[in-house]
Order: C-alpha cells, then structure tokens, then sequence
C-alpha cells in the first residue's frame, strides 16, 4: 500500500491523522502540562505512521467549512434527539407492556 | 523457544497453519495417508478455493449473489467507519496505560490494541495488517515486554531487596509518572498482552479446517465395558 502513494501524499496523510490523534488525546487527557503533550505527541505521530496506509485522510479544518460545520451540527443535534427519543419510547414499553411492541423478530417453531 | 523454533517453520505468517502441521506428519509418520473421505473432503476444498480470485472488496462483489461473500475487505462504509474507530481506539489504549495507575492499566490497554488489528482485519482483509502481523515480528516483541516485566521486578529487588518494589523516582500526584515502576509495569504489559492476544487470535483465524475423521474408537469403548 505504501508504494501506491507519492511521498507528498504520505506525509499529508502522517500529518493529518496525527492531528487527529492528538486531538482525541487532548479531549481524552485535558491535562495541560509539557510531559503530557509530548506524550500525546509522540502517540500522535506513532498512530499517524501507523494508520497512514489504509488511505487518504480529512484534514481537521474540514470540519470548520461552513457546510460541513453545519452538517455536523445538524448531526449532534439529531443524534440527542434520537436518543432521548428512544429512551423514553423504550420506558413507556417497559412502563405498559400491553402496547404493541412490533419488534420485527421472526420466531420460528423448532421440532426440539 | 518459539522463537528459537520458528526458523524451521515453513510459514512467515500466521496463515498457513495447517500446511506447516501437514509438512510435520509427513516427515514425523510418512506411512499414515489420508484416506478416501479425507481426500475428497481435502479434492472439493481445493476446487473451491481454485474459483476466480475474490474481489478486493465488498463493493466490488454483484448485489444479489448468493452467500458466501468471498471479498477480501468489506464496504466502503464499514471501512471508512474502522479508520475513524481505529485512530480513536487507537489513542484510548495508550491513554488506558499511559494514565493507567487508575483504572485501566497494560492489560486493557493491550486488549483495545489487539482489537484495533483485528478490526482492520475485518474490515481490510488480511493485506491491510500482514506487514505488522506475523510471528517474526510479533514474537519477539512479547517476549521483549515478558522479560523486561522480569527485569523490572529484578531491578527492584537488587535496589531494594524486593521484587517488582518501587525504584522510580515518584513524579507529583496526577501526573504520568506518579506511577513509578507501577507505571513502566502497565507499559510492559501492554506490549506484552496487545501482541500476545494479537498471536493468538491471528493463530487460530489462520488456522484451516482439519478434514481428518475422527479416530473411531468404538472399540475401544466396548472393550472398556467389557472389562
């Protein structure tokens, strides 16, 4: 996989996944001192050689382009209504198991 | 002694298991054969595999044919989804030993690695993962972590007349290396157990199907209740 790229795009690839990494170390850690960042650095940059050949990879300032941004925030915003939505939607079947329930499962009789 | 004995293996991957069993019972028992079923069992097997080469993945396999698929990497979506879970995955782990004197510590740590191998296993196919799973590079790596846990504890008691004590200089309170050598313990232990899980389920993954019947042994059981 590694031949199939130009050594631009490699180091493309490293950098941005290493963002990446760092920036999910940053959330996870939210420690701000030096030994932590360099730790986090040098994982960065491990998972960035390591992840760079399964293929091209976004930069994280895509997701600051206006449409994208919004798309994403669309998302969340969905995501949490969904969630809560189906929260309550599964009390209430707990709450009054008369309800039909319509779970799609297909029983089948065995002969056992 | 895996290592000293993996040399004279005939495999550098995981794959090939049973290939390299079938090359030992040849030389070790060269009168057993297999017999008729074995054969035809061993004939249909091979006739299967010899069908056109499998696609490179699932989007490339006709909607509607039937099961098995046969691709190598599944579709697009699930690829795209393990790249964003693997970098994550990826970085949690570390942060599992890194912060690890906590909850976490090198054996999850190693478990969330050894799952980011398998996951791109799954959704890549085998290419995606040979370069860094295979037995000369793995088996040497956890042994590499066995033996400096051994050090470590020797260390201790050299330094403090007991194994595995403390003889790391302690780093203030919520700091990496708070931990002192129970910190180096769960980096140790993440090397050993993300590569040991990893050999052992790549082992059994590349395992083939034994055809071989089983030995009849109703005889045996008759003779043993006659007795």
């Amino acid at each position: 996989m590694r031949d199939e790229v130009t050594t631009a795009e490699w180091t493309r690839r490293v950098a941005r996944l290493s963002l990446w990494a760092y920036l999910v170390w940053v959330v996870l850690t939210w420690t701000a001192t030096v030994e932590d960042q360099v730790v986090g650095i040098i994982v960065a940059i491990m998972c960035g050689l390591a992840f760079a050949p399964l293929g091209p990879v976004v930069a994280p300032s895509a997701v600051l382009r206006p449409r994208r941004f919004a798309a994403l925030a669309a998302l969340f915003v969905s995501c949490l209504a969904r969630i809560v939505r189906a929260n309550l939607s599964l009390s209430r079947r707990i709450l009054l198991p008369s309800r039909p329930l319509r779970s799609g499962m297909v029983i089948t009789p065995t002969e056992a | 002694m895996l290592v000293l004995s993996r040399g004279r293996e005939p495999r550098s991957e995981y794959v090939g298991e049973a290939s390299a069993g079938r090359t030992e019972q040849a030389s070790a028992d060269p009168g057993r054969g297999a017999d008729a079923e074995e054969s035809a069992a061993r004939e249909a097997e091979k006739e299967e595999g010899e069908e056109a080469s499998p696609p490179d993945d699932a989007d490339e396999d006709p909607i509607g044919e039937p099961a098995p698929e046969r691709a190598l990497g599944m579709t697009v979506v699930v690829r795209v989804t393990s790249r964003v879970a693997a970098v994550i995955l990826a970085v949690a782990g570390v942060y599992l030993f890194a912060w690890g004197y906590t909850p976490g510590g090198g054996f999850p740590a190693g478990v969330v690695l050894a799952g980011v191998a398998l996951l791109l296993y799954t959704a890549f196919g085998h290419r995606a993962v040979r370069r860094v799973v295979r037995p000369a590079l793995l088996e040497p790596i956890e042994m590499a972590g066995a033996a400096a846990i051994i050090a470590m504890g020797l260390i201790g008691l050299w330094r403090r007349g007991s194994f595995l004590d403390n003889w790391v200089p302690l780093a203030p309170q919520q700091t990496i290396r708070a931990g002192g050598t129970l910190q180096l313990f769960s980096t140790f232990e993440f090397v050993e157990v993300a590569t040991g899980i990893t050999i052992a389920v790549f082992a059994l993954l590349g395992m083939g199907h034994d055809w071989t019947p089983d030995e009849d042994d109703s005889d045996t059981d008759e003779a043993e209740a006659q007795s």
